[in-house]
């Protein structure tokens, strides 16, 4: 499962890089982030840069975002359950939203789909019981 | 109690190179390196923008092209008009130096930008415009080695405009995906159906929007004896959401 997740997130880059603007990478990294805690780090660093050069942003810029976006997430985890669905409706949907209004244009309808994809997302994880 | 082991360290170790590189891509060091990296990512983004974007004509189309070429031709008819009444006046024809158009691929695209597949290595550069026959469809925001970002005119772009029939001059800008031809004075005649082209606002360095070429045709025009100013709401004649090849005007 946690390889099938790292090739969504693959997939994701180059779908956000190319056709949509909804932020699926970072979808991605919140269900990656509350099932792998810290070793998300490595790979929001690493697409993050990849992302960068595949919409000619400031290489490093999304990088910041994600790692930023997932601190909060840890530093949540510590005071709520972060391994539930209404956790990753609302950190999904401002996390999106708050990256569209950094770099794109603040599109409500967007973060809504973000959201609405990590839920699908952490709802198939839980039914295949992830483990790593 | 099984203690948390903290992230912080962890954190930090991808946080500081994020913001070196951040710093670094800002100071244009990283412009040869990303550019390696895009020569890789370049075709991906094409094959998947493809897969997206199939390349299949229906008659809506056909029609929309028609309509382009009849409006391309309308245009050039009317210049022509006004060309030999200037000429009557006098024998003189200026001599603007030629531009080059370089068909560039799109291969990506966000809100009213969309992203081609070449860049500073094809000797684009910013402001740069971009072409689809006679039609305006943006100019160039952001480049980089292989890839270059185009401001759709239907985005944060305005230029002065004048319409071809009666040639009232205003200024068009992008409105949440359409166009807004705006500051037209009152005593000017604006007609539902007339072009917009632009009027030319080339500076010294050769930057700007060139003249004639078509922003859109006028599908509203809102006039009111109370207001300064009458406005008109402009349809492009490019469906931007089907882009596949564009022109960039290089000088």
């Amino acid at each position: 499962m946690f390889f099938l997740l790292l090739i969504l997130l693959l997939i994701s880059i180059f779908l956000q890089g190319t056709v949509t603007t909804i932020p699926l990478v970072l979808a991605v990294f919140l269900i990656l982030g509350i099932l792998v805690k810290e070793q998300v780090f490595v790979f929001a660093f690493f697409a993050g840069i990849i992302l960068d050069v595949l919409t000619i942003k400031s290489v490093g810029s999304s990088s910041l975002f994600f790692l930023i976006f997932l601190s909060f997430v840890m530093l949540y985890q510590k005071k709520y359950e972060i391994n539930s669905y209404p956790f990753v409706l609302v950190s999904s949907f401002f996390g999106a939203y708050v990256y569209l209004l950094i770099f794109g244009r603040g599109s409500v309808v967007q973060a809504e789909l973000c959201s609405i994809f990590a839920v699908a997302l952490f709802a198939i994880t839980k039914t295949t019981k992830f483990s790593i | 109690m099984q203690k948390r082991k903290s992230f912080f360290p962890t954190f930090l170790i991808f946080f500081i190179p994020a913001i070196i590189l951040f710093v670094l891509a800002g100071t244009g060091y990283l412009n040869g390196l990303t550019g390696f990296f895009e020569t890789g990512t370049v075709p991906i983004q094409k094959s998947l923008f493809g897969i997206f974007h199939p390349d299949s004509k229906d008659e809506l189309s056909k029609l929309q092209d028609e309509n382009r070429n009849l409006a391309s031709q309308l245009t050039k008819q009317e210049e022509m008009k006004r060309d030999n009444q200037a000429l009557r006046d006098q024998f003189q024809t200026g001599n603007p130096a030629p531009n080059t158009l370089l068909p560039a691929t799109v291969i990506g695209g966000e809100d009213d930008t969309i992203i081609i597949d070449k860049g500073q290595a094809d000797m684009i550069q910013v402001g740069d415009v971009v072409v689809l026959k006679d039609n305006l469809i943006g100019k160039v925001d952001r480049v980089s080695m292989h890839l270059a970002v185009v401001d759709l005119i239907t985005g944060n772009t305005s230029f002065t405009a004048k319409t071809v029939k009666t040639d009232s001059l205003g200024i068009v800008k992008g409105q949440s995906g359409g166009l807004l031809l705006s500051n037209v004075v009152l005593s000017d005649k604006l007609e539902k159906g007339d072009l917009v082209v632009a009027k030319g606002d080339v500076d010294s360095h050769g930057i700007g929007f060139p003249p004639d070429l078509i922003a859109g045709k006028i599908v509203s025009v809102n006039k009111k004896a109370s207001n300064l100013f009458q406005s008109a709401e402009v349809r492009s004649l490019v469906d931007f959401a089907k882009l596949k090849i564009v022109f960039v005007i290089t000088q």
